[in-house]
């Protein structure tokens, strides 16, 4: 059976091992502490305002041009809507099939010449 | 449970106690540099111990340091310790990896694992313990700390962290589970075995 670790020597043998820590390694630890000490306070991060500020310029320099172009296909769709309407109304009309008759009889008469 | 753990565990009942009751009674600071003057050397020994690496360790305690100054000065002193383990604990797992990846990239490069010597054997000692303490003492006493580190060291790395963080820093099991990110029964499980491992290497040394 193992012994029990005697506590009160472990606890002796590390505060010699502390205080008896070589001079050169409490002079490199001495210059940690300090480097750690002496950093300026935490800045403020400047990551995520730049970040959004930048995606909402880009999103103003794309969107323009897209809402252009949604504007074009409305313009479009309302002419050629608009000339369909003109044709429709011009067809209900009976001397549409008077000039129809009329160019049919030129034809006619072209050909049999 | 044999009657050595029920030891074991039986002393983890009666030092894990209420947290904030351990925490008034040994704290020793109360700003930040007095808490890195207390906190510099244990830190350093106890990296050397995982790192097996005197320059490693350093880098290690550094890099804590500064990242402890730098997010949780605002915390209060009690949380700091736990706080700067748990930040060490992280970077030497950190330190594995990297080793781990350059030992597999170059396979024939030699690490320095001048930690794992003697702690003394180039340098006079200049004992300041014990004025009373002879030569044969002094000496005994190098030899035992000696092979306590180098014993420690050969530990899985959860029960050294473990020990080290219960038994070398004096960390209650919560403080110790938190630095270790873990629960209280990994904690004791882990010193369970540090300390049936470390009893059998080091019985004649601390009996």
């Amino acid at each position: 059976m193992t012994k029990q670790i005697d506590q009160k020597k472990l606890k002796d043998d590390l505060a010699f091992l502390y205080k008896n820590t070589k001079s050169q390694d409490q002079f490199r630890l001495a210059g940690a502490k300090s480097t750690a000490l002496s950093q300026s306070k935490t800045e403020i991060s400047f990551f995520w305002p730049v970040t959004t500020l930048s995606s909402l310029l880009l999103a103003l320099l794309i969107a323009p041009p897209l809402l252009d172009k949604s504007n074009n296909q409305i313009v479009v769709s309302q002419v050629r809507q608009s000339s369909i309407d003109i044709i429709n109304e011009e067809v209900d009309q009976p001397i549409f099939y008077y000039w129809l008759d009329v160019y049919d009889n030129e034809l006619i008469a072209a050909n049999e010449n | 449970m044999n009657s050595q753990e029920s030891e074991i565990f039986q002393n983890e009942e009666i030092s894990s106690g209420d947290l904030k009751g351990v925490v008034e009674k040994r704290l020793e600071y109360s700003s930040m540099p007095e808490f890195l003057n207390t906190i510099e050397k244990p830190a350093f020994h106890f990296a050397r111990v995982s790192t097996s690496s005197i320059d490693d360790a350093h880098d290690l305690v550094q890099e804590t340091m500064y990242k402890l100054v730098e997010k949780y000065t605002d915390k209060s002193p009690e949380d700091w310790k736990p706080l700067f383990y748990r930040i060490l604990n992280h970077k030497i797992i950190d330190h594995y990896r990297r080793k781990t990846i350059r030992e597999r990239i170059f396979r024939q490069t030699n690490f320095d694992n001048s930690a794992t010597e003697d702690y003394w054997q180039s340098e006079l000692y200049s004992g300041v313990a014990d004025p009373n303490e002879g030569p044969s003492v002094l000496l005994e006493r190098q030899e035992r700390i000696n092979c306590l580190t180098k014993s420690t060291a050969k530990l899985p790395i959860r029960q050294r962290q473990a020990f080290m963080l219960r038994c070398w820093e004096g960390l209650s099991t919560q403080e110790t589970a938190h630095a270790m990110g873990c629960s209280q029964g990994s904690v004791k499980t882990h010193l369970s075995r540090a300390k049936t491992a470390l009893e059998a290497m080091l019985g004649k040394y601390y009996d």
